[in-house]
């Protein structure tokens, strides 16, 4: 009998699947769903608007974000506000979205002392080694893990879940929104075949007619920081096509004209392209994998809103009530943006000398480190460039932009003692040491007080800027 | 980045590819490309809509269109 059930239980646990997104089995409506349309910012009091993107990067990236919300938490504004209240959107990748999600979830109780502290309840856990002793050291898992509908990622989902998000779904990230006024949190992965960044937003899901509502975040946390090679892709099933698709969807009116585009610019006919690829009839499923494939800085989704209207849905309802996908085209248009803020939050780092120290030939997994680093790192440069040539362009419009860079590169040789604790974070989910955390902390202040734009942003609006950085004591002559 | 201003006797939504992107006699900023034009609230305007394409605009010289009332 005893043998009877082991392979029962054996046999149930080869089986095991993770459960597929499940179709969308009602008309598309831009009123349900975790989506821009029904978050309360588009009506909400938006003349400060701040803008986040947190990067990825592991726990150092996951830390690095957790430091700044703490440092715009303690800048105070005039009307008893703190500059956090007036994040608006928080583009999150990899590491970063842990941090961004959890802020969504949970709001400011994530910064305090208690339960939902960040730093105790991720940043000093050791994801890394729970996921390790998941995929090798527990059977119940190896068993699980021949299934070929569970694989890995599956698992890191369930340890995110166990750890950090429990079973909060995208309801319960849209109710926390609206119930206070949250940030709208865009976890990004890349969708491999099409090289397409991919947001966990229901307008990403409407061209695949899927509903996200009830699937738990740390599914969007696990695909958003799935490095390839570590983890398996992602499955999402695409029902486009499928019977069980009850989604009315139609590409939005702006594709009908764009293809024309491809000379004057050619972002638009891509962007066509792209989402045409999520309706073709023989794309039966999405594979996910890290966001920092597409955007390691998360920056391309806001600069894209700042730019652009197109997006994957048609805007519907009344001209002066209009529900649209994310773009910030009608709170700029309509003047009900007075000061932008961008802060691109990067925990990429500029490490010691390795490689060219020596003659001999760097490791397979160097090379291919360095394979995948090297875009990623040249397009967030870019994309920062791009941003502030934008609001450069900008200069004497009603609608007043400030970007500012956190990224520890900027730190001087006058704090490298705190420069070389950052860089030598790795990028796992390594529980971080308290040294590390205290790096960490100094960075995000350092980084926050020295940018002139931050500075500026904050004299405009009559506010406090948090305490500045506790001036480092000699630990000497004791 | 493309700037439009698109004059009308009254205030009006503009709709700039259907997405409600400013008011009638401001300046709009627009992607660069071709974009259909057209006013909110009652049809009492000519010409119904407008197809333009908006390229080498600037914020001081937006790209001038005119709607008017019949």
């Amino acid at each position: 009998m005893r043998r009877l059930t082991l392979c029962a239980f054996l046999l149930s646990a080869a089986c095991a699947q993770y459960p597929y997104n499940p179709p969308m089995v009602a008309p598309q409506n831009l009123s349900e769903g975790y989506r821009w349309a029904t978050t309360t910012i588009p009506n909400d009091d938006d003349r400060l608007f701040v803008i986040l993107t947190f990067s990825g990067g592991g726990t150092r990236a996951a830390g690095l974000g957790y430091e700044v919300l703490q440092q715009l938490g303690a800048t105070k504004l005039a009307d008893g506000t703190s500059l956090l209240n007036h994040v608006k959107v928080i583009s999150s990748v990899s590491g970063g979205t842990f941090a961004a999600m959890d802020y969504g979830l949970r709001g400011e109780a994530i910064l305090k002392p208690g339960p939902d502290n960040f730093e105790s309840a991720f940043l000093t856990k050791p994801v890394q080694t729970d996921l390790i002793h998941a995929v090798f050291f527990n059977p119940y898992n190896w068993v699980r893990l021949i299934s070929p509908n569970f694989n890995r990622i599956d698992l890191a989902t369930e340890i995110y879940q166990q750890v950090l998000f429990g079973n909060n779904s995208f309801k319960d990230l849209l109710a926390a929104q609206r119930s206070d006024h949250r940030p709208f949190i865009i976890a990004n992965a890349t969708e491999l075949e099409l090289g397409a960044q991919f947001q966990w937003t229901q307008d990403q899901f409407d061209p695949i007619c899927s509903d996200l509502t009830s699937i738990p975040v740390a599914r969007a946390a696990a695909a958003s920081s799935a490095f390839p090679i570590a983890f398996p892709p992602m499955v999402l099933k695409n029902y486009a096509h499928d019977t069980r698709c009850k989604s009315n969807y139609t590409k939005p009116s702006w594709t009908a004209t764009a293809r024309s585009d491809i000379y004057t610019n050619p972002q638009r006919p891509r962007q066509i392209n792209e989402l045409e690829g999520y309706l073709d009839p023989a794309r039966l499923y999405l594979h996910l994998l890290d966001g920092g494939l597409a955007d390691n800085i998360g920056l391309r989704g806001p600069y894209h809103a700042l730019i652009s209207g197109d997006t994957f849905v048609e805007p519907t309802g009344p001209a002066a009530n209009q529900l649209t996908g994310f773009t910030l085209q009608p709170l700029i248009g309509f003047h009900k943006i007075e000061r932008l803020l961008v802060i691109v939050v990067n925990a990429g780092v500029s490490g010691p000398v390795s490689i060219d120290a020596v003659s001999k030939d760097p490791s397979l997994v160097t090379v291919i480190g360095g394979i995948a680093g090297a875009p990623m790192d040249n397009f967030s440069f870019d994309s920062i460039q791009e941003l502030t040539d934008l609001f450069s362009s900008r200069f004497g419009q009603p609608t007043k932009y400030y970007p500012v860079v956190i990224s520890f590169p900027l730190l001087t040789d006058k704090d490298k003692p705190v420069r070389d604790i950052v860089n030598n974070i790795g990028t796992s989910f390594n529980a971080l040491t308290p040294e590390q955390l205290k790096g960490l902390k100094d960075a995000a202040d350092i980084l926050i007080h020295q940018d002139p734009c931050f500075t500026q942003f904050v004299n405009d609006v009559n506010g406090v800027p948090p305490p500045p950085p506790q001036k480092r004591k000699c630990t000497f002559g004791q | 980045m493309e700037y439009i201003y698109v004059s009308f006797g009254e205030k009006r939504i503009v709709l700039v590819d259907g997405l409600a992107s400013g008011n009638t006699n401001d300046t709009i900023g627009v992607q660069r490309g071709t974009h259909t034009i057209t006013l909110g609230g009652v049809q009492n305007y000519t010409p119904p809509s407008q197809f333009v394409t908006v390229i080498n605009t600037s914020y001081p010289n937006p790209m001038k269109i005119a709607f008017t009332a019949h």
